[in-house]
């Protein structure tokens, strides 16, 4: 299904559409202003209210890694939206890509974006002595991460409007990441099911296994449910 | 009704002269039909009419007032169905008709007799989104006319319906127009205007090249000649004979004496024909 | 009365495509992260929260609404309907001001700061609300996809967020107030700590004009771009 003539075009396109070009290298730009953030800010508040940001440096990479890779899920859900809006969707189904060439096409173009910009964006802000390892699987569940936006938005939204709905419903889930810092037990729990909680526990203790099992469980599990339910749908 | 003349108007982006130098008038209580291929300037000239482009030169009378001089209330008196239907898929066919209808002050209120005429009242709460065409373009059609306007705009009101769908469309036209209703039609279907319209006009590049009633002109283009098919010697054999004289004519009585004829037709133009003949194209 | 009609269908529209549920969700979510700031901070926190999130709604969901209704064709069909130009912004406007308006009274409500004007709140919430739909609709007017309008949202977005830094203070940083969202914000802020009347009212004068502005912009913008394509 993976096959190089679909990214080709996939590229293609989105070289020959500049709203695309740059909607690509909007996480770039957002990695820089992050990086600047990062550098100007804590000398600043440490001067001004003595206050230390070093403590809080794994959930501020969490941020930054879950904003980005859920941007690129966003952009490429509304792609999608406008595509059926459009009808152009209706119309790459019955080509021989068919309608699930379609998705994976769609998705996996901006998923390894996505690893991309979360592997080099990790050494980049430069945050956190990581090991390798763990900035590898921080990147697949980034990679991961792009993906289930991008099937929330399709298989949620049935037009543009619900799709922003939606992609503004769906900031909540970023809330999940910091919910150790908030330390009330109902909200912990509530967080165990999303995604941000276990991007936060990874980078915390990276070597902590039953934590990286959950990270890796909750995030197939969630791309797992949203492919089912795109089927059902498409059926 | 609409009177037209020396209509110029030039897209100002594209600097397409669209209208050249065109006259024309619609009279009360008439359907006129607008026939011309893609990109002839049907479509601009209605446009202009309705005032959805500006900056035209000439004048455009309508509704005994200078389209310019116009306001929002010129709306209050004219119904306009698009070619493709536009609609809110997420609720009813009621609630469309009443979102919309709203907005006018002579809004019939309760649009179940429009819904039961085209058809649609058994769907009335039904979501648009799971409408199939035909339905959708019934409903579209229905509320172009569900504040009683005087002046109807319908563009190619039955493309793409089967006949079924675009019969009902047809006849609820030919009811307006005995309610008084004067009506602008443009589309490229022949057999449409054929049946639906008093006069017609064909547009070519942006100018009108014929006016007139469809009987008229297929007659005017036609041959004064009759056809005749019958069997002679065990084979089909064709005669054409002039109409002119075909009363006295000894060879025509002889074929009809003799029992063997097959067919027989008069050779008016089809509205087809002289839509291929003025525009030297075919249809699309 | 078609105006009354339009901002009602609006409004059921909204509720309809679940923009009510998600406020409440969203609600919810500040409701949590403000009851963690430290009392003495709220005055500053809530009008931030308040401003950047409720105030703005509208930019963000108007693209959405006016490229539906085009690609839907329903906007032709307003266009030669007897609703003029004028109430169909502002329906648009008033039912997302309205909506505007309830998360900002939710929140500031149920947040445990005590001293707000709420007044002031109102007037701030309407008159920021304002000017972000209207701008969404100028910025919208030549947008045919959803990415298409929130890349172009970017620059305008920086052109009004950047000032609003001016509010930290530095020599002459009051002269930022020109630029309207710097305005909206500082009279945001008045809606939780003291102001001096006579700030409070020549923000408002100012935004109110500043609003009326937009409008006849907006309406310009509009039947240029969306109206008539010639």
């Amino acid at each position: 299904m993976l096959q190089l003539i679909h990214f080709k075009n996939d590229a293609r396109q989105i070289m020959r559409d500049p709203i695309m070009t740059m909607l690509l290298f909007a996480p770039l730009l957002l990695l820089i202003v992050f990086k600047l953030l990062v550098l100007l800010l804590p000398p600043f508040l440490n001067a001004k209210f003595g206050f230390d940001v070093a403590p809080y440096n794994p959930y501020i990479l969490s941020f930054v890694l879950i904003v980005n890779s859920g941007m690129l899920g966003i952009v490429t859900g509304f792609m999608m939206l406008d595509e059926r809006d459009g009808k152009i969707a209706e119309l790459m189904e019955i080509t021989p890509l068919g309608k699930s060439g379609y998705l994976v096409n769609r998705l996996s173009f901006t998923s390894i974006l996505s690893f991309i910009y979360a592997f080099t964006g990790i050494y980049f802000l430069n945050l956190l002595e990581l090991p390798l390892f763990s900035i590898a699987l921080l990147s697949l569940l980034a990679a991961v991460y792009t993906a289930i936006m991008g099937l929330l938005l399709v298989t949620w939204a049935d037009d543009k409007v619900k799709g922003l709905t939606l992609a503004k419903g769906l900031n909540v889930l970023v809330l999940f990441a910091f919910t150790d810092l908030f330390s009330l037990n109902w909200l912990t729990c509530l967080s165990w099911f999303f995604p941000p909680h276990w991007i936060t526990a990874m980078i915390k203790s990276p070597w902590h296994l039953p934590g990286i099992a959950a990270a890796l469980l909750v995030h197939l599990g969630w791309l797992s449910m949203l492919i089912i339910g795109y089927w059902r749908r498409a059926a | 009704m609409i009177r037209v003349r020396d209509l110029n108007f030039t897209y100002s982006k594209t600097k397409k002269k669209a209208v050249h130098d065109m006259n024309f008038d619609i009279h009360e209580g008439e359907i006129f039909g607008f026939l011309g291929p893609n990109g002839a300037g049907k479509t601009t000239t209605q446009r202009l009419i309705i005032g959805l482009l500006r900056n035209y030169s000439g004048n455009i009378e309508v509704l005994g007032k200078e389209r310019n001089q116009w306001g929002k209330d010129f709306y209050e008196q004219i119904g306009v169905a698009f070619d493709f239907p536009n609609l809110y898929a997420k609720l009813t066919a009621k609630e469309n008709l009443q979102l919309i209808g709203a907005y006018y002050k002579n809004f019939i209120g309760n649009p179940d007799a429009l819904l039961d005429q085209v058809g649609l009242l058994a769907d009335k709460d039904v979501r648009v989104e799971n409408f199939s065409k035909g339905m959708k373009m019934r409903l579209n059609f229905i509320r172009s006319i569900m504040h009683n306007p005087d002046l109807l705009f319908f563009d190619e009101p039955t493309s793409g319906l089967d006949p079924v769908n675009s019969h009902i469309i047809k006849e609820i036209i030919l009811q307006q127009k005995k309610n008084n209703k004067t009506i602008f039609l443009t589309t490229h279907n022949m057999t449409v205007a054929e049946q639906l319209c008093d006069r017609v006009a064909f547009i070519v590049e942006g100018k009108i090249v014929v006016t007139g009633s469809p009987k008229d002109l297929m007659i005017e283009h036609g041959k004064r000649i009759v056809k005749v098919e019958f069997q002679k010697n065990g084979k089909l054999v064709g005669q054409d004979f002039d109409l002119q004289s075909i009363g006295s004519n000894r060879a025509f009585m002889d074929v009809l004496k003799s029992g063997n004829v097959k067919t027989i037709h008069s050779c008016e133009a089809s509205l087809e024909d002289i839509f291929i003949k003025l525009t030297g194209r075919n249809l699309v | 009365m078609r105006l009354l009609h339009a901002i009602w269908a609006d409004i059921r529209f909204q509720i309809k495509q679940g923009f009510y549920l998600v406020y409440v969700i969203i609600t919810l979510m500040y409701l949590v992260i403000l009851s963690f700031i430290p009392q003495d901070l709220l005055p500053v926190v809530l009008p931030v929260v308040v401003f950047t999130d409720p105030s703005v709604l509208g930019l963000f969901f108007i693209g959405g609404i006016i490229l539906l209704e085009k690609v839907q064709g329903v906007l032709m069909v307003v266009v030669v309907s007897p609703l003029r130009t004028v109430e169909y912004i502002l329906s648009k406007v008033v039912s997302l001001g309205i909506l505007s308006l309830l998360a900002a009274f939710v929140i500031s409500f149920f947040s445990s700061h005590e001293a707000i004007n709420w007044l002031l709140l109102l007037l701030a919430t309407i008159l920021t609300s304002g000017i972000f739909t209207m701008s969404g609709i100028m910025i919208n007017a030549g947008c045919e996809t959803v990415n298409q309008y929130m890349l172009k949202t970017i620059p305008y977005m920086l052109l009004f967020v950047l000032p609003c830094f001016s509010l930290i203070g530095f020599p002459y940083s009051w002269l930022f107030t020109v630029v309207p969202s710097v305005a909206a914000l500082r009279l945001m802020m008045g809606a939780y700590q003291a102001i001096p009347w006579y700030e409070a009212v020549s923000l408002v004068v100012y935004l109110a004009g500043t609003n009326y502005l937009f409008f006849r912009l907006t309406v310009r913008v509009f039947e240029n771009k969306i109206v008539y394509k010639d």
